[in-house]
């Protein structure tokens, strides 16, 4: 019996998942490896096991980030499986998900942000606060993990995740109420990226390292529009972090990469652009306010170590992370014909957000790909389920033609109002409409991108999970989530898929009684 | 408090803009000749050189799906640099056709936007067309600003007016167009609707002239007599909200108007120049004994305004210079054969102030000289061939010849601005009443009469249609 029990604990130790930073791992795969309990089989059978409303009221249209999934904290009451959930108003809550309650939490205070030109009431694009997903570290010395937070203040945070203490003092990191995008973290450096110039901030890609004693923060400008990778950067096996970087020129001679791609790494105490990729269309990009905005997701494949991303244009790129763009940094191994904006539109469709990547048991490598809007008529796919008119996701298999790998359109999923990045855990994508208004632009008036409109005009969202070989849906949640999800994520983890609504309402999807 | 908050307001504006100018440039070509001064210039445009000109090439051609009229198909092409319409950034490509219709197409694309076309709903009825009395929409369209405005719509024109004409970043604007009942019509530019209700502002089955929108107000001459009334200058006041209508009654052969807000018609006799409100203010009769240009030989033989030493100059008729920079209005005259259209331009800062003239069978290019202060054309070169409608660009000339009804070919020449050497030739494949040329972009536009629009440039440069 005693023998039992230690393999049933043994086996619930090679199970546990956790997912301690926004798409899962640095790589940004967004990929569960580690889920046993949801199957394409018992999935249709999810329901909502619990939600938890904060008193953490939205900034303009942003509200809650992408839950972090511990599943083994030593808190003072016993091993607890802990969410890490951040709220835009400064707040963080550690909860206790068996339970479905909040262990503790925190509120970062501090003094009016000075620094820059301060913020639009009603734009939706600098809404403030703490805005980049916080990330868990890896065990200490004494299995502590900590969680990294940045407050709107720009100031970063590392707590315990047990008990929500400090446990190094606060030092600043980001720019106030600049619009950090999620942090990232590997071997003891932190990334983040900040864009759209909100409150004067310089987008850029920002690093420190946590073990330097004075915190010298080490920046790299592509000199863009901003860096606004929805998951932040995405860091390869040799530590160079890839990120987007939105709107503006590529003059190579000035070493301006605007839409495009920017690899940076930390040398010394510097963080240097090592390598960088410009779709040769940028002209055609930026004219239409197509940018290259996309968080990159990372694998292997046969030995090489590939990234995959993409733009509001809507097509994919794949790259080789050692070479990207090839010797004019304009040349990507792959790049997809367009897959939706067929309108050209710059608000309500194309890629938006971040990727995932998976291989299945046979060893097929998989890209997927949110979009919005219509498909593009000329996009051909082997198998889809019905008109898409709103978004989608799409998968892809890694193939080699030629030689070179390329990127195979396999599925699309059904319609989805807003498809938002997905998330692939054991054979199932989980994805969302987000249900939010993405309009910036009107007939009568022209511009004119409001969070007040935006808010009143948005749905709900609508949590599915599909068949990650065929894109079949498996569940969906109907109407049962209130209200949109604007910069939200999903995070999966034993047995549990969540997600969060502009009402600061986390929800906890998973299968009574597993 | 509330001036804080306009101060935060004005400044935000003042930022999105700046931002907007760095990261977006769409030159317009809002009016024919570019701008209400009628020079002609398209004063952002780099792309075209002296050494890649042998190289444009045909993009792409819209065919309308319009009915001529006459002599009449489409007219004028017209660009809108930089929209933000609810489908999306679009740089607008937009015209009118002479069965009543309107159409704007993405110019990056060449896909159909909208059209509109108007219900005739005139209190005489649609007149069936002649030759000089074709009927229909014949008016070149019109929108808000200047060629000059390098960064797109909203950026030439200070943010922030309010009403009809409200400008900034990322507004919808209107397009004007006069409908063959003799209507105005300011169009959504998102949609192609009315945006204000018609209002009435020619007589129906009119001959118009180019629009041109000066200060709030809508410009255009009718000639031929058409419709049965006698020919005249119209404006129409747009900018308190209501329509307030004047005329002038003049054989004009075109209008232009002064940075000073001054309107210069062109008749066959001499110059008129009137008030915002056609309210005369002085007249200068041609020394040549009238020779100037003939109203019926074309509508589009305006007068063209300059800056020269910071002040209004006016070439009109044969060559005909008034300077507006002395204590009276001083006046030189050099000798041309009915010129029908101008342009100009200025090598600025140290370069010399170019001025073009094109007739039916030459063109000449002319250095404006200082003679005791006041300015002097002074002829640099002369070339065979003319045209019907000009456009300077980085020191070239692109001329468009228009063609002899009914077998005539419409034919582009892009010459070397500074000696008139031909650098570049490509002909349409049918004639061009009243042809007239827009550049901006990067491409070059012009119509004929099968109802076509032709898009030249550099294909290598468009990459949204080779899909590279």
């Amino acid at each position: 019996m005693r023998k039992l029990v230690f393999i049933t604990f043994l086996c619930s130790a090679a199970w546990s998942a956790d997912w301690p930073t926004d798409g899962g791992n640095p790589q940004r795969t967004a990929w569960q490896k580690d889920e046993h309990v949801l199957n394409k089989d018992n999935v249709k059978g999810l329901q909502i096991l619990w939600k938890l409303k904060f008193d953490s009221p939205p900034r303009e249209m942003h509200s809650l980030f992408a839950p972090l999934i511990l599943e083994q904290v030593k808190t003072s009451g016993g091993v607890k499986q802990i969410a890490i959930e951040a709220g835009i108003a400064d707040n963080l809550y550690a909860i206790d998900v068996e339970a479905g309650k909040v262990l503790w939490q925190k509120h970062f205070e501090y003094p009016p942000v000075k620094e820059g030109r301060g913020l639009r009431p009603g734009d939706p694009l600098c809404p403030g606060g703490m805005t980049g997903t916080p990330v868990i570290g890896p065990p200490g010395a004494n299995g502590a993990r900590t969680v990294y937070a940045m407050a709107g203040d720009g100031q970063l945070h590392s707590l315990n995740v047990a008990d929500g203490e400090d446990v190094a003092p606060p030092f600043k990191f980001g720019f106030g109420n600049g619009k950090s995008y999620s942090l990232n973290l590997v071997n003891h450096i932190l990334y983040t990226s900040t864009s759209q110039g909100c409150n004067g901030n310089p987008n850029q890609m920002w690093a420190v390292k946590l073990d330097d004693p004075q915190h010298k923060v080490m920046t790299a400008n592509p000199k863009s529009g901003g860096m606004w990778g929805r998951s932040g950067v995405a860091i390869d096996s040799n530590g160079v972090a890839w990120g987007p970087t939105g709107d503006g020129r590529y003059e190579k001679e000035t070493q301006t990469y605007g839409n495009g791609l920017i690899g940076a790494k930390v040398e010394g105490d510097e963080l240097k652009i090592v390598d960088y990729f410009i779709p040769s269309n940028w002209t055609w990009l930026q004219k239409r306010d197509l940018d290259f905005q996309v968080t990159p997701t990372i694998f292997t494949y046969k030995g090489r170590e590939l990234l995959a991303t993409a733009s509001k244009e809507c097509r994919v790129y794949l790259m080789d992370v050692k070479n990207a763009g090839g010797d004019d940094h304009q040349t990507p191994l792959d790049r997809t014909p367009l897959i939706c904006n067929e309108e050209v539109n710059f608000a309500s469709a194309g890629i938006w957000g971040s990727m995932a990547n998976w291989a299945d048991a046979r060893g097929t490598q998989w890209v997927l790909t949110p979009f919005w809007g219509p498909v593009h008529s000329n996009f051909k796919v082997p198998v889809s389920y019905g008109p898409v008119k709103n978004g989608a996701v799409v998968a892809f298999k890694v193939e080699d033609k030629g030689g070179k790998p390329q990127l195979t359109p396999a599925w699309m999923s059904r319609d989805m109002n807003r498809a938002e990045p997905p998330v692939i855990a054991n054979g199932v994508v989980y994805s969302y409409g987000n249900g939010e208004n993405t309009e910036q632009a009107y007939a009568d008036r022209g511009l004119d991108d409001s969070s007040p409109l935006r808010i009143k005009n948005s749905t709900h969202a609508v949590l599915y999970a599909l068949d990650a070989e065929t894109g079949k849906e498996l569940y969906s949640s109907g109407d049962q989530i209130s209200t949109f999800s604007h910069f939200g994520a999903i995070s999966v983890a034993n047995g549990r898929v969540y997600m969060t609504t502009f009402d600061s309402t986390l929800y906890c999807f998973g299968l009574p009684g597993k | 408090m509330k001036g804080t908050f306009r101060m935060r307001k004005l400044f935000f504006t003042v930022m999105a803009v700046a931002v907007a100018a760095l990261v977006m440039s769409g030159a317009d070509w809002p009016t024919q000749s570019g701008s209400p001064q009628r020079d002609g210039w398209a004063r952002a445009e780099k792309a075209f050189t002296r050494e890649n000109a042998h190289k444009i090439e045909l993009l792409y051609k819209y065919k309308a799906d319009n009915q001529a009229r006459g002599l009449r198909a489409l007219t004028s092409p017209m660009i809108n640099g930089m929209l933000i319409t609810y489908l999306g950034f679009k740089e607008m490509l937009f015209f009118g056709g002479s069965g009543d219709n309107v159409y704007a197409v993405d110019a990056d694309l060449n896909r159909m936007i909208w059209k509109t076309h108007f219900d005739y709903k005139g209190d005489k009825p649609l007149a069936s067309p002649t030759a000089t009395c074709p009927g229909g929409l014949t008016a070149s369209l019109a929108m808000p600003g200047s060629s000059s405005a390098a960064g797109g719509r909203g950026l030439g024109a200070a943010p922030g007016r309010s009403g009809l004409f409200a400008t900034g970043f990322g507004r919808s604007g209107i397009f004007i167009a006069v409908s063959a009942d003799g209507y105005l019509h300011a169009l959504n530019t998102s949609t192609g609707g009315d945006k204000v209700p018609p209002v009435k502002f020619i007589p129906p089955n009119s001959s118009a002239g180019p629009l041109i929108v000066n200060e709030g107000v809508i410009y255009t001459a009718t000639t031929d007599n058409c419709g049965g009334k006698p020919n005249a200058v119209y404006a129409l006041d747009m900018s308190g909200g209501e329509g307030k209508l004047s005329s002038f009654a003049a054989d004009a052969s075109g209008i232009a108007a002064g940075t000073d807000g001054t309107i210069c018609v062109q008749t066959k006799d001499g110059l008129h120049a009137l008030t915002r409100d056609l309210q005369a203010k002085e007249s200068f009769k041609a020394t040549d004994g009238g020779s100037a240009a003939s109203p019926a030989a074309s509508p589009m033989a305006s007068p063209m305004v300059f800056q020269w030493k910071g002040k209004d100059a006016v070439v009109w008729g044969n060559l005909h210079l008034l300077y507006s920079g002395t204590d009276a209005p001083s006046r030189t005259e050099t000798t041309a054969h009915s010129p029908l259209t101008f342009a100009s331009w200025e090598d600025a800062p140290d370069g010399p102030r170019w001025v073009y003239a094109a007739a039916e069978n030459s063109v000449e290019g002319f250095n404006v000289e200082d003679r005791n202060g006041s300015p002097v054309l002074k002829s640099v070169w002369k070339a065979g061939k003319g045209g019907d409608s000009m456009v300077t660009a980085n020191g070239l000339l692109f001329l468009l010849s228009g063609g002899k009804a009914p077998g005539g070919k419409a034919t582009l020449r892009v010459l070397d601005g500074l000696t008139g050497k031909e650098l570049y030739s490509w002909s349409a494949a049918a004639y061009a009443h009243d042809a007239g040329l827009a550049i901006a972009n990067r491409r070059i536009y012009f119509t004929d009469h099968s109802n076509t629009v032709y898009c030249l440039g550099f294909m290598a440069e468009q990459p949204q249609l080779t899909g590279r």
